[in-house]
């Protein structure tokens, strides 16, 4: 038996990645002499379970968790619990693929035919389908000897390693299909509202009952609609496409491999009091306090200077958005470890843990609603996530509803890269 | 944020410093409020030492502005910062508030 939390020849037991994580089961005989250090020798990235460690080691499965898919089950014999066992570590994901390693477990299966797959001997057979598990069981006998045992580990490594493969792919399948369906739902509802105002302000035009002449209530007296309002409601409206079509290019850019910003020093404080500047007539409009408090001593950052301000911009704008009239919206900037720190915090209604958790994805919506109808395309956050981190920095949410939400970013200094 | 006030014939020069921001608002409105009633619109902001004023605060001169206009007045300030400046100019108050490097320029301004 492998000794606990003893270090065998080649192994690195505080490895955080391997490919196959050797568990004994319980009274199996030793390991044979060799094998670990066979498998380390063909590339096998190898692990033994401690004895009784934490439940997190054993999360092998190839979905996430520090493993990458197979798990070695060394036991004495293949007793149908032991199968069960095996059976269920796949039911459950935490591999991609098992191979039981046992007297009986593979007395019908030749070690000179490896690597096999899917071959269960004659003791014991795949998980049933209906248990939506679809992972391999893989079953040897430990008198094969290292050679064959590591022949087939490698035949398991690769299963294990075609799974996640085809797991990835699906993911971004599924990943492509839900971003084309709120791409249709947005595009429909977020654009044809705009073009439906922009028709029906051109047919008022079109059939003069628009009127620019006499005063407001002489026009109302002729039935006629002042082209002042008209053009205030076109631009309003135009407005709202140019952000819809800028944010889907902004989004269709990063998925495409990112900006190509080229980070230089700059000047967090500025480009915060320019962008908090411009939004004073909206929270003004709007009736909330704006208020922006920079520590001097911030520095410059490693950034760019277009994609911090519509970083900024994005996030007091959410606030702005989300936050009552009568409500109060703070931006700060303050020193921070490597860096500057950057929170914007509002009185909003702010967001529950659910919405939290998946703000920054593409096409997130929360269930706040604008507090003007302001229109929302989801893909603000994800934007504004990705150029962070794209210069190396983090963003991430606090909130406690219904007391407002506080977003933090942390820039890198220019002298931290 | 403290405010002074300090009369010079019919203009009233406020003396405002630190920063106008959410805990402030009620004060600052309400000495504004104070001078509407007064029917004092001949106003000199001393905006030296004034480091920010958030949009409320500016929302509140926009408005005092208008009022001053209608009731032959007028608001103008002294130095105000750089920062304040360009938010001045982004809500378009900078055309309309003129700026004086001094308190006796912007009250001589402010009477003519």
């Amino acid at each position: 038996m492998v000794p606990s939390g003893k270090p065998a020849d080649g192994v690195d037991q505080t490895a955080e990645t391997a490919d196959v994580l050797i568990w004994p089961g319980p009274g199996a005989p030793e390991v044979q002499p060799g094998l670990v250090a066979a498998l380390c020798e063909c590339g096998i990235r190898t692990r033994v379970r401690p004895e009784g460690g934490p439940p997190d080691e054993l999360e092998t499965g190839t979905r996430a968790g520090p493993m990458a898919g197979t798990i070695l089950r060394w036991s004495t014999e293949a007793t149908p619990a032991e199968l069960a066992f095996c059976r269920e570590i796949l039911s459950e994901g935490r591999a991609g693929v098992v191979m039981l390693v046992a007297s009986g477990a593979a007395r019908d299966a030749e070690p000179g035919r490896l690597p096999v797959r899917e071959r269960t001997g004659g003791a014991t057979d795949l998980p049933p389908k209906d248990t939506g598990a679809d992972g391999h069981l893989l079953c040897a006998d430990p008198a094969w000897g290292a050679g064959a045992l590591v022949s087939l580990a490698e035949a398991a490594v690769s299963l294990a390693r075609e799974r996640a493969s085809r797991e990835r792919a699906a993911a971004h399948i599924d990943d492509l299909a839900e971003a084309e369906r709120n791409f249709v739902a947005i595009a429909s509802h977020d654009l044809r509202t705009p073009v439906s105002t922009l028709r029906l302000v051109h047919d008022l035009l079109r059939t003069g009952l628009a009127a620019s002449s006499g005063t407001s209530a002489g026009r109302q007296a002729r039935g006629k609609i002042d082209v002042e309002e008209l053009i205030d409601i076109m631009a309003r409206n135009l407005d709202r496409m140019d952000a819809f079509v800028n944010d889907i290019l902004d989004a269709w850019r990063l998925y495409r491999g990112g900006y190509e910003i080229e980070p230089e020093p700059v000047s967090l404080n500025a480009i915060v009091e320019d962008v908090v500047a411009s939004l004073f007539p909206v929270a003004i409009r709007k009736d909330i306090a704006l208020d922006l408090v920079t520590e001097p001593a911030v520095g410059l950052i490693l950034a760019g200077e277009k994609r911090v301000g519509q970083v900024v911009a994005n996030l007091v704008g959410n606030a702005l958005k989300y936050t009552p009239p009568g409500g109060t919206v703070a931006v700060c900037t303050r020193r921070d470890e490597g860096g500057a720190l950057m929170e914007v915090a509002d009185t909003g209604p702010g967001i529950g843990p659910e919405d939290a958790a998946r703000l920054f994805q593409r096409f997130a919506r929360g269930n706040a609603r604008a507090t003007a109808g302001e229109p929302s395309t989801g893909l603000g956050l994800y934007i504004c996530r990705e150029i962070v981190e794209s210069l190396g920095g983090r963003i991430w949410v606090e909130s406690t509803p219904p007391d407002g939400s506080r977003f933090f970013v942390h820039w890198p200094a220019a002298a931290a890269r | 944020m403290e405010i002074t006030r300090d009369r010079q014939g019919d203009v009233e020069v406020l003396r405002v410093c630190g920063a106008i921001l959410a805990d402030a608002n009620e004060e600052f409105t309400a000495v504004l409020r104070r001078l509407r009633a007064e029917g004092c619109f001949r106003l000199v902001i001393d905006a030296r030492d004034l480091d920010y004023v958030n949009s409320r605060g500016i929302g509140d001169l926009v408005s005092f502005s208008r009022d001053a206009h209608m009731n032959g007045g007028r608001l103008v300030m002294v130095r105000p910062g750089p920062s304040l400046m360009k938010t001045l100019r982004t809500v378009g108050l900078s055309s309309i508030v003129p700026s004086y490097d001094t308190i006796e320029q912007a009250v001589e301004a402010c009477a003519a």
